[in-house]
């Protein structure tokens, strides 16, 4: 049988059709030298051989087939049937063995447990960000994320989704991404063209304390530092007051706790801290020859890379 | 006790100027007076504001009163003491001249400190001697301005003529030389007078599109083309003003772009703006002569007239500096990872330290722009932030501004003329879209960068005040109808009014 999971250092950006964008992504980036927190992906046919074995792809094209799109209700109602059957099936004997056997080798307790859906329409790479990310997962919850993950192709909103792009017929897959969980102490995302006035001889970094969902969710204002990409200074920054933050429990999942008030106004990350992170999403920016929406963190004095893709707005 | 009371309020604006400023005029005014006056002042910044500037009303008032003094009884001495200035800030603009030329991207952080320390040297003392005549005598209700304007009130009458008060006031106070604006505006149009006399330039100056015209610089006569750039490259730090930014090329294009559109009489304006200085001379004599002037009186609008030349002078020279202080600074941002705002607010006596470190705390940085102040106690002085800042303010004790409802506003005639117009409060240039032709302006202050909405006004406001002034100045080189002095006029007048401006006698009525 073809191997289905696959470590970073074994994929390229060539595999986008079997490890989903974010899977080839964070290989490539890895490739490339530039520090990403170690990881496995359990590649989509993975997925396929789960739908294929438990029977259960008539039931899932029958349960969309019958949806009404101009009834939420149809919809939410679908998602949730077919949620159950995926959540019901069993991952094959064989496969949940060497998940978990790859999960031990990371030798972590924790991991971020991530989908990274394929396609054989590009457009699909830009919806990654609409399916699930489960953070904080340990050995004991591994297998049900990761089905959760799978069943995230099903989700209302992703329902949705496709049926605008009329890809609700086509044949779409997904991979998951398991990588080990760095607890950042501050963390954000990096433009390397600035988004709004497209300069490109500018990036823009955004940084806030604790995990990055934070931000990407804009839950919390982050600060912003703009960066002179022509002679590495610093344009602008801005500081925002940021009294909450997400951690990881303990035990398992996330949590909001508040920032100490002498904490809060400062600027998350020193001016040289702000350089050095630029330096190393510009190699990012000219590894692929394109702008960049990276995602990052620091822990202990050390910036890690979780994504990067294509700033597909420009 | 001693109750401090407001004298400035400055747009955009951080602490590579003030500490400068305020050590420069706490330390160095006694040259006028042979005389300490003023001992402390407190500068309350909040981003690139100044809320405002406190002195201790006693010693503001004593400063004032003692340098009207000094001008009635000592003129000659205060003339010498123009003189240096005036001396101290030609050097000040050579200064800057060199720095300007400076390659700062490879020097040791040594030299750079030593390049910092050399624009430092003139910054702290170019116009200290001279704070008191081309600052403050006007600073606290005009009391120059209005001494003068009585003077001629008195001279008018004496002779029983019927010229209009305001109009022989703005004439014996306009300077024989003329300022730094008026001599960018003569080569500018000496510029407009080449493109018109070659057909090619000419034809691609009439394009209304800047980028057409830019793109097809290159057609034009090599020799033309350095000459433009040349220009630009001269000028373009008149807007800047202490943060910038400066003009661009762009500005430049736009700007003959539209004088050839106009098909303006470029050599006619030439002669008109060269002859400004001896015109404002002869009308002086003729004056002189007609209301029967004592060589006292002649001397005091002399004064007065060097005055208005001195402060426009040393206005440019410190733009210029400020204009050319922006590539050390961000030298040293780079170096020492923060950007060019965060070094803005680092106090001059801090910078070597900070050099030599590489570093200084981005966290203090970012409390002084949030809200701080400076207090320049004699040769010391300390910046404050948050909790402590607070605290320090509320150990003073203030003077409070009172504001007057009012339909009339009442402030110094500045250039004669009558009009009436819709208001446009201006304070920032992003503010300047609102202003459409013969619309009324109104500020806070004038500067440089405010110009292009000056020149379409019928009339010019302002709540600060003096005949020595940006707006005054101004007004009277555009011939525009004038009041500064108002205190509250961007209080009271709101975008929009109808009002009707009497500038022979300073009065802004509300047209309802």
């Amino acid at each position: 049988m073809k191997k289905l999971i696959k470590k970073f250092t074994q994929i390229t950006k060539k595999d986008v059709d079997i490890a989903g964008g974010k899977g080839a992504s964070l290989g490539e980036m890895i490739q490339a030298k530039i520090p990403v927190p170690p990881g496995f992906v359990i590649l989509a046919g993975a997925f396929d051989r789960f739908i294929k074995e438990n029977e259960l792809e008539g039931e899932i094209t029958k349960h969309l087939k019958e949806i009404n799109f101009d009834d939420v209700n149809s919809v939410t109602k679908a998602s949730a049937v077919i949620n159950d059957f995926i959540n019901d099936a069993p991952i094959q004997e064989d496969l949940a063995k060497d998940i978990l056997g790859d999960f031990k080798k990371l030798k972590t307790k924790f991991v971020a447990v991530r989908s990274s859906a394929t396609a054989e329409d590009s457009e699909i790479a830009s919806w990654a960000g609409e399916l699930d990310t489960f953070l904080n997962t340990t050995e004991k919850t591994l297998l049900t994320n990761v089905k959760k993950c799978w069943a995230s192709l099903f989700t209302p909103r992703a329902i949705f989704y496709r049926q605008e792009k009329g890809l609700i017929d086509s044949h779409v897959s997904v991979a998951v991404v398991i990588q080990e969980m760095v607890e950042s102490e501050i963390s954000g995302i990096c433009f390397t063209v600035h988004p709004v006035t497209e300069d490109r001889s500018q990036m823009i970094i955004e940084a806030g304390y604790g995990l990055g969902e934070a931000i990407v969710s804009g839950s919390v204002t982050p600060d912003s530092y703009i960066i002179d990409k022509t002679d590495m200074s610093l344009a602008d920054i801005n500081i925002s007051e940021q009294n909450k933050k997400i951690i990881k429990c303990l035990k398992e999942g996330v949590k909001w706790v508040n920032i100490p008030k002498i904490k809060a106004d400062k600027q998350k990350l020193s001016g040289k801290e702000i350089i050095e992170l630029a330096k190393i999403c510009m190699e990012i920016e000219k590894h692929y020859k394109k702008p960049q929406d990276i995602e990052w963190l620091i822990k202990n004095n050390k910036f890690y890379i979780t994504q990067s893709r294509p700033i597909t707005t420009l | 006790m001693k109750i401090f009371k407001k004298n400035i309020e400055i747009q955009r604006v951080a602490y590579h100027m003030s500490v400068p400023v305020l050590y420069d005029m706490i330390n160095l005014h006694q040259k006028m007076n042979n005389k300490t006056t003023l001992t402390q002042g407190i500068w309350l910044q909040k981003n690139y504001h100044n809320l405002a500037t406190y002195f201790l009303v006693d010693e503001l008032r004593d400063t004032i009163n003692t340098t009207i003094q000094t001008i009635l009884k000592k003129p000659k001495h205060v003339r010498m003491v123009h003189k240096l200035t005036e001396d101290y800030t030609n050097k000040y603009f050579n200064s800057s001249r060199e720095i300007e030329k400076e390659n700062l991207e490879k020097i040791s952080d040594s030299k750079l400190i030593n390049v910092y320390k050399k624009w430092m040297y003139w910054t702290n003392k170019h116009h200290g001697p001279a704070i008191t005549t081309t600052w403050f005598i006007d600073s606290d209700g005009e009391d120059f301005s209005k001494l003068l304007l009585n003077l001629t009130e008195n001279i008018i009458k004496r002779n029983s003529s019927k010229l209009s008060t305001a109009e022989v006031f703005s004439e014996l106070t306009t300077p024989e030389r003329i300022s730094m604006d008026i001599k960018e505006e003569i080569e500018s149009l000496k510029i407009v007078r080449l493109i018109q006399n070659n057909k090619k330039a000419q034809k691609i100056f009439k394009q209304k599109n800047v980028e057409k015209v830019k793109s097809n610089l290159d057609q034009i006569d090599i020799k033309l083309k350095n000459k433009l750039v040349k220009h630009y490259k001269k000028w373009l730090w008149m807007p800047y003003t202490y943060i910038g930014p400066a003009y661009d090329l762009d500005y430049y294009l736009m700007a003959w772009s539209g004088l050839i559109r106009e098909k303006v009489d470029a050599k006619k304006h030439i002669n008109k703006l060269q002859n400004m200085g001896k015109v404002a001379k002869s009308k002086k004599e003729e004056l002189y002569k007609q209301l029967s002037m004592s060589p006292k009186e002649i001397e005091l609008f002399a004064i007065a007239s060097e005055i208005i030349y001195l402060k426009s002078y040393r206005k440019s020279a410190m733009f210029y500096a400020c204009f050319v202080l922006e590539k050390i600074h961000k030298e040293i941002g780079k170096r020492l990872n923060i950007s060019l705002k965060q070094v803005r607010f680092i106090a001059t006596w801090e910078m070597e330290e900070a050099i030599n470190k590489n570093y200084f705390s981005e966290h203090e940085l970012n409390e002084r722009i949030k809200f701080s102040l400076l207090h320049q106690k004699g040769l010391k002085g300390t910046i404050y932030t948050g909790v402590k800042a607070k605290a320090f303010l509320k150990k003073q004790k203030f003077e409070k501004e009172k504001i007057i409802k009012t339909n009339n506003l009442n402030g110094t005639p500045a250039c004669p003329g009558k009009t009436k117009g819709v208001v446009k409060i201006i304070n920032c240039p992003e503010d300047m879209v609102k202003m459409e032709k013969d619309d009324v302006m109104v500020a806070l202050t004038t500067y440089p960068a405010l110009l292009p909405a000056m020149k379409k006004a019928s009339a010019i406001i302002t709540d600060d005040g003096g005949i020595t002034c940006h707006a005054a100045i101004v007004a009277r080189e555009l011939k525009t109808p004038c009041i500064v002095g108002t205190k509250i006029a961007t209080k009271v007048l709101k975008d929009g009014d109808k009002v009707e401006v009497d500038a022979d006698n300073g009065i802004v009525k509300i047209l309802k």
